[in-house]
């Protein structure tokens, strides 16, 4: 099949789904009133409340949503084959993400502007709110793990990645000083940045940059691990200003040349899916598809995480409620795009199916380097690049987002680490680098718990991460449901992506159990316990909070008393 | 059409407002850098008492008075935007789109485009400021325009 018409068949999936489905849903489930006076509106002060055209809103709300998630699970994902990966991508687009993120808009632009995590604590309880900050930590603890384990192999893989990835950080740090200090214009020194960055991939393959083959035991992965992490440890101290704001505007504008780029070399090469519809010679060690796809596809099919940005400061811009529909609705769309490219370049960039097979020899072999090295073919052909450029082109790409979140979640798990300790009143765990140590500690022991010496392996961790991200998305979901019951709505086209995102959830929790005891992967093990406890946790609010609420009067108001 | 709502209206192309004003600042969030995941935004901007960045904090502060002050100067008869300039989708379509309807001649479009700042204000498709506002100083500007 070619890669155009698959293309084709996904974003006109997409297209049908916006323009009815998205419809009805804000027609008559939502009940969108253009008249409705927004938060935007109603407090509006220039700072933080400000109308905003559904257009700029729109690429601002897209902006915050894109990065490497929506790549790296569909590059896990299609090793059960292309299709159930593309069914879910636009499947779940349709019918879950778009819902879920614009459900989440809406509910936050009816509350005042008040975030998911506010409004959990008033509809759900107090113990919502405590397990919102649980499965918060969870879940950074997890993608920074991941995420180290994923830059540390695609630096041995493409080795030429190597010297730009961390050549960037020099030039973050020289576009804060003038942006933020010398307060230069914005755009001479991005596009300067930019081609500083493209000449050190140049650079980067003259020269490729590997670690001994083995240091005290650990392999070149590991130490590029334990690198890593003591590079987020070090960016999290820093002010912001220094390294992780100017980030903003390299992996923004990164991001937009890397997919016109792989999008215009799609249209001109036009490649062949050369993967299995169904892969039917899985690998030994990859879990059954039902349920583990739904956990390992998350972002670009449902993730949770949305529907913290769509009520963080896009509700506070929302300038006419019907918006949430072109905002909410095509922000996830755009997800879902994503990660159509992903799977385009996991299925269609590789020369046959035994190329193909061989890549995907493992669970754990596919994600990022899977992408880079298939959407690097489909570069090579369609723009008639070197291969090895656009490999290292793609690489950096992404080792620029992962990097970048592991300077965030490090920071944020510090942050959790310390006002835990101002809770529970323990001086130990409130010192900046204390804390910082406890949060890089305990992803460094989840990274090597996964991987074990080698450092690899631990990409084992990403369906545990999906499951909690997923576990995200059921309590919004339940907020949704919650709301529309209340106002005697129908809840249906909320519970059913609920119960089915808390039902794969819990069912991928057991499944992995069972193999982390099979593989004595007992600290994975202790992970997935804790995470099914958070899972039955939220089901358990969740049969409380609806029985509640269906004993309750219909209101003609959807505001949660906030 | 300008809608009744107080003070702000989405505008067709066939009206174009006596004046416009892009206020071009950061919103005190994380953006294009680790996607959804781990990010630095609502409930999570605020620890301890102590917002996570500051100074866009502050800029976003001194953007609003600029807002208000000239909402209160000009009412409806004004476009007001505020746009983040790591929204890049949007940025510069919104600029070329008021240096087209206020006639900017092509030096001084030039001047807008690459003299453009983290924190920028521009006037009817002019560039009038970069850092620092004043916001006497803007509507001293305002009062000059044509």
């Amino acid at each position: 099949m070619s890669a155009i018409v698959l293309a084709a068949l996904g974003l006109g999936g997409f297209a049908l789904g916006y323009v009815f489905y998205s419809r009805f849903i804000a027609d008559r489930i939502f009940q969108l009133d253009p008249d409705f006076e927004t938060p935007a509106h109603a407090q509006e002060d220039g700072v933080d409340f400000v109308p905003t055209n559904r257009w700029v809103l729109w690429g601002h709300h897209f902006t915050s949503i894109a990065g490497a998630a929506p790549i790296v699970g569909p590059a896990i994902g299609v090793i059960w084959g292309w299709l159930p990966a593309f069914l879910w991508v636009t499947v779940g687009t349709v019918f879950f993400a778009g819902v879920h993120d614009a459900g989440a808009l809406w509910a936050s632009v009816r509350n005042r502007g008040e975030s998911i995590g506010a409004l959990t604590e008033s509809v759900v309880g107090k113990r919502a709110r405590s397990l919102f900050m649980v499965v918060i930590f969870l879940l950074l603890l997890m993608v920074n793990a991941v995420f180290a384990i994923i830059i540390a192999q695609l630096f041995v893989d493409v080795r030429s990645s190597v010297i730009p990835a961390w050549f960037v950080i020099a030039v973050a740090l020289g576009i804060g000083w003038l942006l933020y200090r010398r307060g230069v214009p914005l755009l001479w020194p991005s596009l300067i940045a930019l081609g500083l960055l493209y000449a050190s991939m140049f650079v980067g393959a003259v020269f490729p940059v590997s670690l001994p083959e083995e240091v005290l035991g650990l392999q070149e992965p590991a130490q590029w691990v334990l690198i890593l992490f003591v590079y987020a440890a070090i960016a999290s101290l820093l002010p912001v200003w220094v390294l992780l704001q100017p980030r903003d505007y390299i992996n923004g504008i990164q991001l937009f040349v890397g997919l016109a780029i792989f999008f215009m070399a799609v249209l001109l090469a036009n490649p062949t899916v050369v993967a299995p519809a169904f892969n039917t010679g899985l690998p030994d060690d990859v879990p059954p598809l039902l349920p583990l796809l739904f956990v390992t596809i998350a972002c670009g099919a449902i993730s949770g995480f949305h529907g913290l940005v769509s009520s963080g400061t896009t509700s506070k811009q929302l300038d006419k409620e019907s918006d949430v529909r072109f905002v909410g609705y095509l922000g996830s769309v755009g997800e879902g795009a994503l990660a159509l490219a992903a799977i385009i370049a996991c299925t269609a960039g590789f020369a046959t199916l035994g190329e193909w097979d061989s890549f995907y020899s493992t669970f754990a072999a596919g994600g990022i380097p899977a992408f880079v090295q298939g959407g690097g073919a489909i570069i090579s052909e369609g723009l008639r690049l070197p291969v090895h450029f656009a490999e290292t082109l793609l690489a950096v790409m992404a080792v620029l987002f992962a990097a970048t979140t592991m300077d965030t979640g490090v920071r944020l798990q510090r942050y959790i680490v310390q006002e835990w300790g101002v809770i529970y009143d323990l001086p130990i765990l409130t010192g900046r680098v204390a804390a910082t140590i406890i949060a890089v500690g305990l992803c460094i022991a989840l990274a090597f718990g996964a991987g074990g010496g080698a450092g690899t392996g631990g990409l084992m961790i990403w369906p545990l991460f999906g499951t909690t991200n997923q576990l995200l998305a059921g309590l919004t979901l339940l907020i949704l449901s919650v709301i529309l019951m209340k106002l005697g709505r129908p809840t249906i086209y909320t519970l059913v992506p609920m119960v089915f995102v808390l039902v794969m959830t819990v069912l991928a929790l057991l499944v992995q159990l069972a193999g982390f005891w099979r593989q004595e992967q007992y600290f994975l093990l202790v992970m997935d316990l804790f995470i099914l406890a958070a899972a039955i946790w939220v089901a358990l609010e969740a049969l409380s909070t609806l029985r509640r609420a269906r004993m309750s009067e219909p209101e003609e108001e959807v505001e949660v008393g906030v | 059409m300008y809608s009744e709502q107080a003070g702000v209206g989405t505008v067709s192309e066939a009206r174009v407002p006596e004046h416009s004003l892009i206020l071009i600042r950061e919103w005190e969030q994380q953006m294009s850098s680790s996607g959804c995941c781990g990010r630095l935004e609502g409930d999570l901007l605020e620890w301890g008492g102590t917002r996570c960045f500051p100074e866009r904090r502050r800029h976003m502060e001194e953007a609003g008075s600029v807002y208000r002050a000239f909402r209160e100067r000009l009412g409806a008869s004004a476009e007001i935007r505020v746009v983040d300039p790591r929204n890049f989708l949007a940025l510069l379509p919104t600029l070329i789109r008021d240096i087209r309807r206020y006639r900017v001649s092509g030096r001084e479009a030039v001047r807008t485009i690459f003299g453009l700042g983290v924190n920028s204000v521009v006037l009817d498709g002019r560039l009038v400021a970069r850092g620092r506002w004043q916001v006497s100083d803007l509507l001293a500007r305002l009062e000059a325009s044509p």
